[in-house]
């Protein structure tokens, strides 16, 4: 029998409200959210840290947006797997998310399932980590 | 695109876009009210006040007012279940209408996103709580739409340079 690893989540949004939400929201899920960041920069610094097995990543945030977070921690850890939740319906948005590297996109606001269901796609592509 | 009928597609999009927001969200229902074109230092700020830039071509300050009553009403329905403590209060109700006015616009750039191909920019929303004035603001002018709700009323005001209103824009052409 093979036993899951709880799935270690960094959350990252300006919004308090999002982000408490995302906590118990993951929680009920099952995953563990052991870190959240208020901006691009500081998820940058937060993932090179915890290593986490997924990222909530908004777009629009202070200092450095969702798009260029994603795109320097994917540089530097390719394997990275980001999900964006962010209020962004243009499908331009959309594509830069996918081309800076995240492999899913939930639009706010969101609801359980569709969360759930992009993380678990998300953790579908090949990993080193066998969590999902 | 002439201006006048961008900022008419910019405020009907946001109407839209609140009205389907509030109803599937808060089931609050949203009744337009009336319009008004003015100078910017006319422009009438309620309790809690949101406000985010869009940048491309739509090139405009979007300002969400709020009532007390409906800020209150949003902030409780948002974080009921959040167990939100009695001295983070104000910091969730600024967070409400920064979510509101966020999502709302976000949401807003699919109608909008044909009239821009390099994609619509949004800053994050800054709060002004109890300000009477958007201030270091000359030349601009405002469209505002006020809104009724049953729990209490809101003001959107889109806010740009003077070029961008001509001086005999009305709604009611």
């Amino acid at each position: 029998m093979v036993k899951l690893a709880m799935l270690r989540v960094l959350v990252v949004d300006d919004s308090p409200i999002v982000v408490r939400k995302l906590k118990s929201l993951l929680n009920t899920i099952g995953y563990k959210v052991i870190k959240t960041a208020e901006n691009g920069k500081e998820a940058i610094e937060a993932y090179k840290e915890y290593k986490p097995d997924v990222v909530t990543m908004d777009i629009t945030m202070p200092e450095m947006d969702g798009i260029e977070a994603t795109q320097a921690i994917i540089s530097e850890f390719p394997d990275a797997r980001i999900v964006m939740v962010t209020s962004h319906g243009q499908e331009r948005m959309v594509l830069d998310a996918l081309k800076a590297g995240a492999r899913g996109y939930v639009l706010k606001p969101f609801q359980q399932q569709q969360v759930y269901e992009a993380i678990q796609k998300a953790c579908k592509k090949p990993v080193e980590l066998n969590f999902c | 695109m002439p201006e006048k009928q961008l900022v008419i597609e910019v405020m009907e999009s946001v109407i839209k876009r609140i009205r389907a927001y509030f109803k599937s969200e808060f089931k609050i229902d949203v009744i337009e009210n009336n319009n008004i074109v003015g100078n910017v230092d006319e422009i009438v700020l309620h309790d809690m006040t949101a406000v985010i830039v869009m940048r491309g071509t739509i090139n405009v300050l979007v300002v969400f007012s709020f009532d007390t009553s409906l800020i209150n009403a949003i902030y409780s329905l948002m974080t009921f279940d959040l167990g939100i403590e009695a001295n983070e209060i104000e910091i969730y109700r600024k967070a409400a209408a920064g979510d509101v006015i966020n999502i709302v616009l976000g949401h807003s750039t699919i109608d909008l996103q044909r009239l821009d191909s390099n994609g619509i920019k949004m800053t994050p929303p800054k709060i002004l709580n109890n300000e009477k004035a958007l201030r270091e603001m000359k030349y601009t002018t405002f469209y505002a739409q006020h809104l009724k709700t049953p729990l209490g009323n809101m003001t959107v005001s889109l806010v740009g340079s003077s070029k961008l209103f001509s001086a005999n824009f009305s709604l009611v052409e």
